[in-house]
């Protein structure tokens, strides 16, 4: 249980830190999705009902197919200017790791470390981005970080939520797509 | 069909639009019936509190032209299934995932700014709250979890768009799309809960009570200074009436941040009076045409009403804050009376922007009013009706 939760928490990272890497549609879905997984499969390792990991799972993958259909085209990775977001994500995970702490040690830890180092880093590009495709992309991730803190009810939550965020258009222009 | 358009003439709305309608009325109607059971759970205090929300979509679509009424019913319906959600889930964090959906569905709508500029403000309290409450159960040290409780309130303050949180604020903006969304609508559902959340699951500690409490009077005190000083100063009106809300979010904050049974009170008439009374006035002032008008009965009982005075809904606000505080550390009320003298200024300023309404206005500056003496003059059925 305790390396399906590592490897939940690291594939959690890596997408969120690839989600905060992109500007365009695959970057932002692929990253998404990668979150999704890896933070339900950091939940069900530390014991928290499998129906809720399985709909955290569920939501986020259908949340970032949704944002296949727009946004720019392409991955849009590593743009001129990006450097600082890859040292974000490097830094991020260390402070989680700083507020975890003792409780690294059993899996229930580790999911939380996941869960926060997604939070805090879909954050910090929800401040800083511009795109609407991003923040969507952001928030979404954002929502996932949170929910899978929490327990059924969280998990829950976050699914609903990213599947909401996923119906609103990502194109530039105001309101959802028709 | 045609019967049921008539009141609504002109074209139909997005089919998403009306889809979040017809979803944020199905939402408010589980959250008010509690189902499912053990999901969704609506205080009696939320209950009055969303009672006196859906009076203020009704009055802001009879205030709304024809042509947009179907869409600003959309929108409201929308509005009050967010409110409802956010005062029913019983678990914080859950709470917090919400307030992104929430706060996407808002920054959506059209505006002037774009959708990543107006998210940021509900993104952020929702990391606050989330993270906070996070830190709180935690079993690590001490300090996380003070650090959890310094985020939870902060969160909160940051979700209502307060100070130090605020948004810009433009002349002409949609009030959909404007600080009036979250400031004068959304936010005091979750403030409302917040408190009694934290409280009765007895999650926080001694220690951790105490910093949400200072952070909140704290804040609460900032905000009515600034909130005083601002809504007579700013060189806008829109600017004017924010600083006006600031003064009532000032009484609400340092209400519950108080933890006194007056206090708690104090915050919930506040809060009934920002949704009942402060945002029909700012949406009745924009549909008035401005002009100078010469100071008549009307602006004397508008001055009257928004200076807090008896016998309106401010007054029985600031009687229960000072209650309150002089029972925890009399010094306290200095400061207090200092800000509810200088929020007084204002009242003129604001009243003037009412102006003289026409129409449909008459009506609902008449119900506005009603409503208005009402919390003033029988707060004790109110807070017996809510439970507070």
């Amino acid at each position: 249980m305790e390396a399906l939760a590592v490897g939940g928490a690291v594939l959690a990272w890596l997408g969120v830190s690839l989600l905060s890497l992109a500007d365009a549609r695959r970057g932002l879905a692929l990253g998404l999705g990668a979150t999704a997984v890896g933070l339900a499969l950091a939940a069900v390792a530390s014991g928290r009902p499998s129906s809720g990991a399985v709909a955290l799972a569920a939501g986020g993958v259908v949340g970032s197919l949704l944002r296949l259909r727009d946004g720019e085209p392409g991955w849009g990775l590593m743009r001129p200017g990006s450097t600082p977001r890859l040292v974000a994500a490097v830094l991020v995970f260390l402070a989680a790791v700083v507020l975890v702490g003792s409780s690294l040690g059993v899996p229930v830890g580790v999911a939380r470390l996941g869960a926060i180092a997604v939070a805090l880093l879909a954050l910090l590009r929800l401040m800083t981005v511009e795109r609407r495709s991003s923040a969507l992309g952001s928030g979404a991730a954002l929502a996932l970080g949170l929910g899978a803190l929490g327990d059924e009810t969280g998990l829950v939550a976050a699914a609903v939520a990213v599947v909401g965020l996923g119906a609103l258009s990502g194109a530039e222009a105001p309101g959802p797509s028709t | 069909m045609i019967v049921l358009r008539a009141p609504f003439r002109g074209p139909l709305p997005a089919w998403w639009l009306l889809l979040g309608g017809a979803v944020g009325a199905a939402v408010t109607l589980l959250c008010v019936l509690g189902r499912p059971s053990g999901v969704l759970l609506l205080l009696p205090q939320s209950r009055v509190l969303l009672a006196v929300s859906a009076l203020t979509v009704v009055l802001a679509v009879w205030l709304a032209p024809r042509g947009g009424r179907l869409e600003l019913l959309c929108t409201g319906l929308a509005g009050l299934g967010g409110q409802a959600v956010l005062a029913a889930v019983p678990d914080v964090l859950a709470v917090a995932v919400l307030l992104v959906l929430v706060g996407f569905a808002v920054a959506a709508r059209p505006g002037r700014r774009p959708l990543a500029v107006r998210i940021r403000g509900p993104a952020f309290a929702a990391a606050l709250l989330g993270l906070g409450w996070a830190l709180i159960r935690s079993s690590g040290p001490v300090w996380l979890g003070r650090l959890g409780a310094l985020g939870v309130a902060l969160g909160l303050v940051a979700a209502c768009g307060l100070f130090p949180y605020l948004q810009e604020v433009e002349e002409g903006e949609p009030p959909d799309a404007s600080y009036l969304a979250w400031t004068g609508f959304l936010a005091p559902a979750l403030a409302l809960v917040l408190p009694a959340r934290l409280l009765h699951g007895r999650v926080l500690t001694a220690d951790e009570g105490m910093i949400v409490g200072a952070v909140l009077v704290g804040l609460g005190v900032l905000n009515l200074a600034w909130g005083a000083v601002g809504a007579w100063r700013a060189a806008s009106i829109a600017e004017a009436w924010r600083g006006s809300f600031l003064v009532d979010w000032g009484f609400a904050l340092i209400g519950m941040g108080l933890f006194a049974r007056n206090g708690f009170a104090a915050a919930y008439l506040a809060l009934l009076a920002i949704v009942g009374v402060r945002t029909p006035l700012v949406l009745l002032a924009r549909t008035t045409p401005v002009a100078e008008v010469a100071p008549g009965p009307l602006t004397l009982l508008l001055v009257v009403l928004l200076a807090g005075a008896a016998p309106f809904s401010g007054f029985p606000v600031r009687l229960l804050i000072l209650h309150a505080a002089t029972q925890l550390a009399w010094p306290l009320a200095v400061p207090l009376l200092a800000g509810m003298v200088l929020a007084t200024v204002h009242a003129l300023r604001l009243a003037r922007a009412v102006g003289l309404p026409r129409g449909r206005g008459v009506l609902v500056l008449a119900i506005v009013l009603a409503l208005s003496l009402a919390l003033g003059l029988v707060p004790g059925v109110l807070r017996a009706v809510g439970g507070v």
